[in-house]
């Protein structure tokens, strides 16, 4: 069995960085600084990624949020109250949606934004890169918008088709980070046409929910889940490495749990991104992702 | 009337003076930290007087860098790996709990002692509650939340009962005040079981003691309303002013981060008191006095003046001191002209 890994989403900083923007945070370190800095450690990051064979998305270690830049870089959108994430003591701004038309901004260069680390958005790097993005279902539940959804959605991935067109990436991760509803439906057919997107979900998924020729369905270990990611992508994906626990898991367990799954191929990846964990702990993690299947 | 009607209090953090948070910790557990921490006590202490504030709290809690690792420190069984983000580029030690919990020794005792040398009698000691606790722990040792939230009370426990004994020294016979911090107490609603039964776990046994709920930020304040008599509590103290507009009057469309409390007064077995947040934290704007009296007025509408207390939605330590005391000062010039109304 093929067993592709996969880290995405904001990734914990070391010491270095996080005091490095402690001090730009107090005009200390001007913006082109901070973002040498960050470029600095994303490399960091991928040359390990590399090393271990893990396909990966940008760590986004110059997104406040995981909406902010999407936020920041779009006409007609503000960042507005800080707002509990989930059921987490962390905390994102409340997106304000006013309309949807363009970018002005260029994600793929250097640019200061207020209230956030600098542009560029990614920093592409290596063969197993991924551009990372959120799904417009979770990004408009965390929203304050007056639009229907469908609107909505069709509108962002209109903004999200145009960032990706400034890099040259063909694959990306979109992430739903809040759990689907019985009656959502993501629409990503706008996107799949031209790239190869990974969906990474949240809790118990229904086969209505999801709409677009996707490559894989990450999502959260229960039968039903990877049966209907069987069924609606061509690579069944699992979520096995816990963001939320520093507890590190057995890899002997998830082997087994892994040839469980009846597939040729399988995506492994974790809960929640790794933002959450200490950063000792999601190097851990990721180590011990790198065995698995060996 | 004063001492019924419309008390006011601080909540529990304030800003710290530059001379203290910049070598706070550099100086961890030394006598140097414990006389700077006194001193800007002292100092905070005499803000809050001038700006005519009934409790003090503990002065601004200038012996805690942090709600959740004051105590979480304090405890064997609690590793801690790294920091974990809050948001932006503020973070928090988060413990993994590894081992069974054992208190290493007393969350808030020195603290006490130092308020009660000073002869100090209108204070509140907030703690942080069980289920704040656990929700924002680790958990790789014990079987599930309740369990953990439970082993977290008991703890708390102790240490409040430390508390208390040492208040009873210098104040043998009155009532003691203490604020359980729970900031978590409603991001799982289908958990509201543990909330109740850890926080009353934490309580047991304890008498002559005020005890109060402080929350803040929660999507749903419903849900505690819900519970809010299954736990053995005086009362509550929440957020308010961050939900609700800059406008004034005293219309449920010009107050609606107020409209909750008809929900409240709904519930209540009519015993429990209400601490009104009217000034937001989050904002430098200093609000009006016009402003707070509106939102007194609009609060008064819907409970009796004995069970409205005044208070900010949560500690002021996220504004400068100027501002919190320009906050605070606003707060009691209200109080006062609402209270000459009700005289």
């Amino acid at each position: 069995m093929k067993i592709e890994k996969l880290v995405y989403g904001i990734y914990p900083k070391t010491n270095d960085l996080r005091l490095h923007l402690s001090r730009w945070e107090k005009g200390l370190l001007p913006d082109s600084t901070i973002n040498n800095e960050i470029i600095k450690e994303k490399e960091v990051l991928y040359k390990a990624y590399e090393n271990f064979n893990i396909t990966y998305t940008d760590p986004l270690f110059n997104w406040y949020d995981i909406l902010r830049p999407i936020v920041l870089l779009t006409d007609n959108m503000e960042a507005g109250p800080l707002t509990r994430y989930k059921e987490t003591n962390t905390f994102y701004r409340m997106p304000i949606v006013h309309e949807i038309n363009d970018i002005s901004i260029p994600p793929e260069n250097f640019s200061p934004l207020n209230e956030n680390p600098p542009l560029p958005l990614y920093i592409e790097k290596g063969e197993n890169f991924n551009a990372f993005l959120p799904s417009p279902l979770s990004f408009y539940k965390m929203s304050k918008v007056d639009m229907k959804y469908e609107e909505f959605q069709e509108k962002l991935l209109n903004i999200y088709k145009n960032i990706l067109k400034s890099f040259k990436t063909k694959s990306l991760v979109i992430y739903e980070t809040l759990p689907l509803q019985k009656d959502d439906v993501l629409n990503l057919s706008q996107l799949t046409d031209k790239f190869s997107v990974k969906l990474v979900t949240t809790g118990r998924i229904y086969k209505s929910n999801i709409q677009g020729n996707l490559h894989s369905v990450i999502c959260d270990d229960e039968y039903e889940n990877i049966e209907i990611s069987k069924s609606i992508s061509r690579v069944p994906g699992i979520k096995l490495i816990n963001g939320y626990n520093t507890r590190l898991e057995s890899v002997d367990n998830i082997n087994k749990i892994l040839g469980k799954i009846g597939s040729d191929e399988v995506i492994l990846s974790h809960k929640e991104y790794l933002d959450f964990l200490p950063r000792i702990i999601a190097d851990k993690k990721v180590e011990l992702m790198s065995r698995v299947g060996e | 009337m004063e001492n019924k009607y419309l008390i006011s209090q601080e909540i529990g953090s304030f800003r710290k003076p530059k001379y203290l948070s910049s070598v706070f910790h550099k100086l961890q557990d030394t006598a140097e930290l414990e006389r700077l921490g006194g001193k800007s006590t002292l100092e905070t202490i005499d803000l809050f007087q001038k700006t005519g504030l009934n409790n003090i709290g503990v002065g601004g809690e200038m012996f805690r860098w942090e709600m959740y690792e004051h105590q979480a420190n304090r405890i064997n069984g609690i590793t801690f790996y790294g920091p974990v983000r809050s948001f932006d580029n503020r973070y928090y030690k988060k413990g993994s709990i590894t081992d069974d919990m054992k208190r290493r020794e007393p969350y808030h005792l020195d603290e006490l002692q130092f308020l009660l040398k000073n002869n100090f009698s209108n204070i509140k000691v907030p703690v942080t509650g069980p289920y704040t606790m656990m929700d924002w722990s680790f958990n790789e040792y014990y079987k599930d939340r309740y369990e953990t939230a439970m082993e977290f009370a008991k703890l708390l426990n102790e240490d409040m009962k430390e508390l208390k004994k040492e208040w009873d020294k210098k104040y043998p016979g009155k009532k003691f005040e203490i604020q359980l911090d729970e900031p978590a107490t409603t991001t799982h609603p289908d958990e509201m079981n543990i909330v109740v039964d850890s926080l009353n776990k934490s309580v047991e046994g304890i008498e002559n003691v005020e005890f109060t709920i402080h929350v803040c930020y929660s999507r749903d304040y419903n849900l505690l309303y819900d519970v809010m008599n299954d736990i053995k509590i005086d009362g509550l103290n929440l957020e308010f002013a961050n939900r609700d507009t800059l406008e004034s009057g005293i219309s449920d469309d010009k107050r609606p981060g107020f409209n909750d409390l008809k929900y409240f007064n709904e519930r209540n077995d009519g015993k429990k008191f209400m601490g009104l947040g009217v000034t937001d934290v989050h904002i430098d704007y200093v609000e009006p006095v016009k402003l707070i009296e509106d939102r007194i007025n609009y609060a008064l509408k819907i409970l009796p003046p004995d069970l409205i207390r005044l208070n900010p939605d949560c500690g002021l330590r996220t504004r400068s001191r100027e501002i919190g005391y320009a906050k605070l000062k606003n707060m009691d010039i209200a109080k006062q002209e609402i209270l000459k109304e009700i005289q």
